[in-house]
C-alpha cells in the first residue's frame, strides 16, 4: 500500500527536497503545497493523513491558514508534524493543541533522520524495518566516502573527519554502529572509544574498529578495548559490508532471545 | 649680635619680613631639592647661593633705603620691641627647618645660640667663633670633612667670603652627636648690619632623611633601568618570537607562489607575502627601536658595493611610487665611488627610511634620489645621498622637533600613517652613530629635502657606472649556479619547528638532495653520529641544546662528519650575529626567512663539485607557465599536455574550439559508446572508439587517444574480449577528463548558464550552513549538485572550490567556516 505525505513549505528548500527525493525513492508519496488557505481549501479532500508544516515566521504569522489546518486536523483526522525552529514552533502550538502534532523536528535537522522518523509514523511498524543508523569516524574523506558508497544502500550513514565532531553528532544522534577509524590525529580512535564509553549517554552504542593495522599485537589492543569488532581497511568491499550485515544479524538475535 | 635693622613703616616691614621669608622657603625649597644634591650637588650650590644673594641684596638694600628715610629718633625702647617681634618670626620660621640656629657677630667675634631644638649640640656652641668651630670640628670625623668645614667656616674664612662679595657659606659633612653619625648641612648667612659689624646666621640641619630619599631615587633610578633592560630583552625575544612563525608563513607561501597554477591563489599568496613582509619590517623597525634604547645598535663597518645596495633599493621603492602615481627620478653621479668601506646594511636601510617616508608623504608629483661625492682624499669620500618629495612638508618647529634629543612618534601626526612612525627616529640614531646628521630642508605644504654625507673610505677603484658590468659578471656567475641537481648528496637539517623543516624540505624539493632531520640537537648528533653528510644545517635557537651546543658536539662526537660544513640558520638578524656564529665555529650563516636561491646556491658553495649536476629545466615546465585562462585551468587535467594539443590543433584558438566541443558532446558520446557496448554493436561501438581516437588526440590526451585506438583495433578484429575488458576503464576516464573540462568551463566566463541571483545564492549556503551543522551530508551534497547548475559570481569561486573539497574530505568543520566567512564578506 502507498503511503503519502503533504509538505507544506513556502520555500522549496534543498532540506525538503532532500527529505521529499529520499521518501520517493522508498516508495512513500509525496505531495507538496504552499501555506496558504485557498490552495489548501481545494484540496481539501485529498489531503493525505500526514501533513508535515515547515514552521517559519511567515507561516506563523498566517493565523488564517494555521485555524484552518487546525480544524483539518480536529475534524478529518489529520496529523500534523512541524519542521522548524523551537520559537516558530512554540508560536505555531499556540494554536494547534500539541494532541494533533506527531512529530516535531528542531532545526537544524538531518534529512535522512526525518525521512526515519516520518517512516516510523507512516507504517506504525517497529523500528526493525527501518535502515540502522551508522556513524563512520575517520579523518581520510576518500575513505569516508568510500565506506559510505558501499553502506548507504542498506544503511543510513553519517559521517564526521575527526573525533571532535563525532563528540557533537553523538551529542544529539544515537547511531545503531559506530565504526572508528583507528588511526587519527589530535584525538585517536581508542580515546574516542573512551570517551564514548564515559558517557552514560552514549556508552551502550557499539563500536567497530576500522583499521589498516593487521598485525596480532593491534589487533588484541583493540579488542581489549571493549569495541564490538574490528574491520580491516584492506578487506574487499563485499567482506566488510557482510561483517555488518553480520553484526547486525547477531544483535537482532539477541534481542529475540531476550 | 641681633641683626639691626630699622623698621618702621608697616609696608617696609612686610617688604623685609617677606624677603627673608623668601629667603627662608627657598632654602627649604633647597633642602628638599637636596634630593638631587647628590646628583650634581654644584650646579644645586650655585642656584642656592645666586638665589639668597638675590636675596641678601634685597634685605640690603632695604636696610640701606631705611638708613635715609627714616627718622632716628624713634623711641629705642619700642624699635627693639619691634625688632625683637620681627626676628621672633624669622627664627619662627627657620625653626621649622632648622633645629640649631646660632648668630656671630663675625667683626666682634661672639656668638650666640639662637634656638637649638638638638641635643647635645648646645655642646658646639663656644664664646668665639674658631672655638665654637674648634668644638664643632671635634664632631667631624672624616679629615676631608674635617678640612673643608675649617676652611669655609673659621672667622677668617668668613670675612673673606664676605668681602668676596658671598653671603652664603655651605657645607655638609659628616658629624657625630650623641655617638650617632648624622649628616649635617651647615650653612651660614653672612650680611652687614646698620652698626658695620658683619653677622652671620649659622644654620644646621640633618639631612640623613634627604640622603636618604636621594639614595631611594637613585634606586628607583636603577630600577628604571632594569626594566628599560628587561623592555628591550623582552622586544628582541618576542621579535624572535614573531619572526618565527612570520618565517614559516613566507616559508610555506613561496612554495604556494611557486606551486599554484590558479591565478586567484596566487594573488592571494601574494597578498599573503606583502602582508608578511610589512609584519617583518615592522618588527625589525621595533627591534632596532629598542636596540637604540638601550644603546645596543652597532655599525659595522665591511667592504660593500654601492652600486646593487642602490639598484636593489630601487627596484623596491620605484613601483611603490609608480603605484602612486608620482614620478620617481634618479640622479646619481656615475663617478662616484662605489666599493666601499661601511655598514651598507645601516646606510641602506637610512636610504630606505628616507624614500619610504618620501613617498608615504607625498599625494602627487614626484621623488628625486640623488647620490653624489666630495672626494677627501685619495682614499676616502664624503658620500652624498639626498630625497627629495613633493610632498606635504613640515613646520619649522616638526623640523625641530625631530632634532630634539627625545624626538618620538608624535601619535596625531603619525595616526593615519602606517608603519611604526620610528623610521626618522632610527635613522637620526643610526646617522649619528655613523658620525653624521640628517639636515632636513623643508617648506610645509610644498615638500621636503632629506640629505646627508657620511664618510666612507674606498677600498678598491670602481665608481657606480660600472655597476651595471660588476653586476652583470656576478649575474653569469648565479646563473650558472642556477638549476643544478644534486641527487647523490645529503643534508641534515635541525630544526626544533617541524613547519621549518617542511619549508626547507618543499624549497630544495627541485634540486633532489636527499634531506634528513631533526626536531632537536640530540636526536640531530645521533643522526650524524651515524650517517655521513655533506652539509648540516642547524637552527640557532632551539630549546635544551641550542644551535651552537650542537654544532660543538657534531664537531667533537661524530667523526664521520669530521669537517662536514656546518650552517647556522637563524632569524636573529642583530648585527654582528653573523660574525658571532662564525667565531663560535659555523662554516655560515643563513638568515631566516630562508630564500630558496640562498639556500640553493650555498648547497652549491659546500658541496664538492662531483655531487653537482647541472639540470636542464623541461620545456613543458616553461611552457605551463606561458597559458593563461581557460587554457591554464584545461593543462592542470591529469593527462592532458595543452602544448601537444595546440601543437596538433595548429593553432591556439582553434584548439580552444576543440577542448570545449569535446567537452560538449562529452556526455552524449559516452551513453553512445556505453550503449553500444551493452548492446555488443561492435560496428557502431568501433565508430565511436575511433571518432574519440581523433578527439582526444587533438585535446593533448595522448594516453587516451591511444586506449581509444587500441579498442577501435579490438573493434575492427572483433576481439569482443579486449572490449569488454578495457572499455569500463576507458569510459571512467572519459567521464573524468569531461567532468574536469565541465569544472573548468562552469568556472570561466564563458560559461551560458545563468548566474545565480545573489539571494539565491547565500540561501543556498545557509541552507547548507545548516545542514552540515546537523551533519546531513547528503542534503549538503544536493545543494552542491544545485550550485553547479549556475554560473557563480566571481568572488566565490574561490569558496565554491573549497567547498567542493570539503566536500570530498566530509570537512564539516572547514566548510562551515568556509560558508561563514563567505557570508560576512558579503555584508
Amino acid at each position: 500500500m502507498e503511503k503519502s505525505v503533504l509538505f507544506i513549505d513556502n520555500k522549496d528548500s534543498f532540506l525538503l527536497r532532500t527529505i521529499r527525493k529520499d521518501l520517493e525513492a522508498t516508495e512513500y508519496e509525496c505531495l507538496t503545497s504552499v501555506f496558504d488557505v485557498q490552495t489548501l481549501s481545494k484540496k481539501k479532500d485529498t489531503l493525505p493523513e500526514l501533513i508535515i508544516l515547515c514552521v517559519e515566521q511567515e507561516i506563523t504569522s498566517d493565523m488564517q491558514a494555521l485555524i484552518f489546518l487546525r480544524d483539518l486536523c480536529i475534524d478529518d483526522g489529520h496529523q500534523l508534524a512541524f519542521i522548524g525552529y523551537e520559537e516558530d514552533i512554540r508560536e505555531a502550538k499556540k494554536i494547534i493543541a500539541s494532541e494533533y502534532i506527531v512529530g516535531e523536528f528542531l532545526r537544524p535537522i538531518n534529512a535522512k533522520q526525518v525521512v526515519e522518523e516520518v517512516k516510523k509514523i507512516l507504517d506504525r511498524t517497529g523500528a526493525d524495518s527501518h535502515k540502522k543508523h551508522i556513524l563512520i569516524v575517520d579523518d581520510s574523506g576518500t575513505m569516508l566516502n568510500t565506506i559510505k558508497s558501499w553502506l548507504e544502500e542498506k544503511y543510513r550513514i553519517s559521517m564526521v573527519n575527526s573525533a571532535l565532531n563525532a563528540i557533537t553528532f553523538l551529542a544529539n544522534n544515537s547511531p545503531d554502529l559506530v565504526l572508528l577509524d583507528y588511526d587519527m590525529p589530535v584525538c585517536t580512535g581508542p580515546q574516542l572509544l573512551e570517551m564514548i564509553r564515559s558517557d552514560v549517554k552514549t556508552q551502550d552504542i557499539p563500536v567497530i574498529f576500522l583499521t589498516a593495522k593487521g598485525d596480532r599485537e593491534s589487533v588484541m589492543k583493540v579488542l581489549s578495548l571493549r569495541a564490538q569488532g574490528y574491520l580491516l581497511k584492506s578487506m574487499p568491499r563485499d567482506h566488510i559490508v557482510s561483517e555488518i550485515d553480520a553484526f547486525f544479524e547477531k544483535l537482532k538475535a539477541k534481542g529475540i532471545r531476550k | 649680635m641681633i641683626p639691626y635693622v630699622w623698621m618702621e613703616e608697616r609696608a617696609v616691614r612686610d617688604v623685609t619680613k617677606h624677603a627673608v621669608l623668601n629667603l627662608i622657603v627657598m632654602t627649604a625649597l633647597l633642602s628638599v631639592v637636596g634630593v638631587t644634591i647628590l646628583v650634581d650637588m654644584s650646579v644645586i650650590v650655585k642656584i642656592g647661593i645666586v638665589v639668597i644673594a638675590f636675596a641678601g641684596v634685597i634685605v640690603y638694600s632695604i636696610v640701606i633705603s631705611e638708613k635715609i628715610s627714616e627718622k632716628r629718633e624713634q623711641d629705642d625702647y619700642y624699635r627693639k620691641q619691634r625688632d625683637n617681634i620681627e626676628l621672633q618670626l624669622i627664627i619662627d620660621a627657620m625653626r621649622s627647618e632648622y633645629p640649631f640656629i646660632m648668630i656671630q657677630n663675625v667683626t666682634k667675634d661672639t656668638c650666640r645660640v639662637e634656638y637649638n631644638e638638638t641635643e647635645g649640640k648646645d655642646k658646639h656652641a663656644a664664646p668665639t667663633i674658631n672655638a665654637t668651630l674648634d668644638l664643632v670640628l671635634n664632631t667631624i670625623p672624616e679629615p676631608i670633612h674635617r678640612a673643608e668645614f675649617q676652611r669655609k667656616f673659621s672667622r677668617e674664612a668668613l670675612l673673606k667670603a664676605y668681602e668676596e662679595g658671598q653671603t652664603t657659606v655651605r657645607c655638609c659633612v659628616k658629624q657625630k652627636i650623641n655617638d650617632e653619625s648624622h649628616w649635617m648641612d651647615s650653612m651660614a648667612i653672612l650680611y652687614r648690619s646698620n652698626d658695620g659689624d658683619i653677622h652671620n646666621v649659622s644654620m644646621v640641619r640633618n639631612i640623613d632623611d634627604d640622603l636618604r630619599k636621594a639614595h631611594e631615587f637613585e634606586e628607583a633610578l636603577s630600577d628604571a633601568e632594569a626594566t628599560t633592560r628587561a623592555k628591550t630583552n623582552f622586544l628582541t625575544s618576542m621579535s624572535h618570537e614573531i619572526r618565527t612563525p612570520i618565517n614559516a608563513v613566507l616559508g610555506m607561501n613561496t612554495m604556494i607562489l611557486r606551486e599554484t597554477n590558479q591565478d586567484n591563489i596566487r594573488e592571494y599568496a601574494r597578498d599573503v607575502q606583502n602582508a608578511a613582509n610589512t609584519l617583518l619590517g615592522l618588527m625589525n623597525d621595533i627591534l632596532d627601536f629598542a636596540k637604540i634604547q638601550s644603546g645596543k645598535m652597532e655599525v659595522l663597518p665591511a667592504k660593500y658595493d654601492l652600486g646593487p645596495t642602490i639598484d636593489e633599493l630601487l627596484r623596491v621603492i620605484k613601483p611603490k611610487a609608480h603605484e602612486k602615481g608620482l614620478a620617481f627620478e634618479v640622479k646619481i653621479d656615475p663617478e662616484t665611488p662605489a666599493l666601499l668601506v661601511g655598514d651598507a646594511v645601516r646606510i641602506k636601510q637610512i636610504m630606505a627610511n628616507l624614500l619610504n617616508n618620501a613617498v608615504k608623504y607625498t599625494e602627487k608629483g614626484s621623488i628625486t634620489f640623488e647620490v653624489g661625492y666630495d672626494r677627501i682624499s685619495k682614499e676616502q669620500i664624503d658620500l652624498l645621498i639626498a630625497v627629495t618629495d613633493t610632498g606635504i612638508g613640515m613646520k619649522p618647529e616638526s623640523i625641530e622637533a625631530i632634532f630634539s634629543s627625545n624626538y618620538r612618534l608624535e601619535e596625531n601626526r603619525n595616526k593615519n600613517i602606517e608603519g611604526t612612525g620610528l623610521g626618522l627616529s632610527i635613522t637620526r640614531e643610526l646617522l649619528s652613530r655613523m658620525g653624521s646628521k640628517l639636515e632636513i630642508e623643508s617648506t610645509y605644504g610644498q615638500g621636503s629635502t632629506f640629505a646627508f654625507k657620511i664618510e666612507q673610505k674606498i677600498w678598491s677603484e670602481g665608481t657606480l657606472a660600472g655597476t651595471q658590468e660588476r653586476v652583470a659578471a656576478q649575474k653569469n656567475e648565479d646563473e650558472a649556479m642556477e638549476n643544478f641537481h644534486a641527487p647523490d648528496a645529503k643534508i641534515l637539517v635541525i630544526d626544533d619547528v617541524e613547519m621549518n623543516i617542511v619549508v626547507v624540505r618543499s624549497l630544495l624539493k627541485r634540486i633532489g638532495i636527499g634531506i634528513d632531520s631533526a626536531l632537536n640537537g640530540a636526536d640531530g648528533i645521533e643522526l650524524a653520529k651515524n650517517n655521513k653528510y655533506d652539509i648540516i644545517f642547524i637552527d640557532a635557537m632551539m630549546p635544551k641544546m641550542d644551535g651552537t651546543e650542537t654544532m660543538e658536539n657534531i664537531r667533537k662526537k661524530c667523526p664521520l662528519n669530521k669537517g662536514v660544513p656546518m650552517i647556522v640558520l637563524t632569524a636573529n638578524a642583530v648585527q654582528g650575529a653573523k660574525d658571532e656564529y662564525l667565531r663560535e665555529g659555523f662554516t655560515d650563516y643563513l638568515a631566516k626567512p630562508i630564500e630558496s636561491k640562498l639556500m640553493e646556491a650555498m648547497i652549491k658553495h659546500y658541496l664538492s663539485s662531483n655531487l653537482v649536476v647541472p639540470y636542464e629545466v623541461e620545456e613543458e615546465e616553461s611552457e605551463q607557465e606561458e597559458f593563461t585562462g581557460v587554457l591554464a585551468e584545461i593543462n592542470k587535467i591529469p593527462g592532458i599536455d595543452v602544448g601537444l594539443g595546440i601543437e596538433t590543433s595548429s593553432q591556439e584558438e582553434i584548439y580552444i574550439k576543440i577542448c570545449k566541443m569535446f567537452y560538449d558532446s562529452g556526455y552524449e558520446r559516452i551513453k553512445m559508446i556505453e550503449d553500444y557496448f551493452n548492446e555488443k554493436d561492435i560496428q557502431n561501438y568501433t565508430i565511436q572508439v575511433h571518432a574519440l581516437k581523433s578527439s582526444a588526440r587533438l585535446l593533448g590526451h595522448m594516453e587516451f587517444s591511444e586506449a581509444a585506438k587500441a579498442l577501435e583495433m579490438a573493434g575492427r578484429e572483433n576481439d569482443v574480449e579486449t572490449i569488454e575488458r578495457d572499455t569500463p576503464a576507458l569510459l571512467e576516464e572519459y567521464k573524468r577528463v569531461v567532468q574536469a573540462l565541465s569544472e573548468v568551463y562552469n568556472t570561466s566566463e564563458n560559461d551560458d548558464r545563468e548566474e545565480i541571483p545573489e539571494d539565491e545564492l547565500k540561501g543556498m549556503l545557509m541552507e547548507m550552513q545548516e545542514a552540515l551543522s546537523a551533519f546531513d551530508h547528503d542534503t549538503s551534497a544536493m545543494i552542491m549538485d544545485a550550485l553547479e547548475e549556475y554560473k557563480l559570481p566571481d568572488g566565490f569561486t574561490a569558496t565554491y572550490s573549497k567547498l567542493k573539497t570539503g566536500m570530498a574530505e566530509v570537512d564539516r568543520d572547514g566548510m562551515l567556516t568556509e560558508i561563514e566567512s563567505y557570508l560576512q564578506r558579503c555584508q
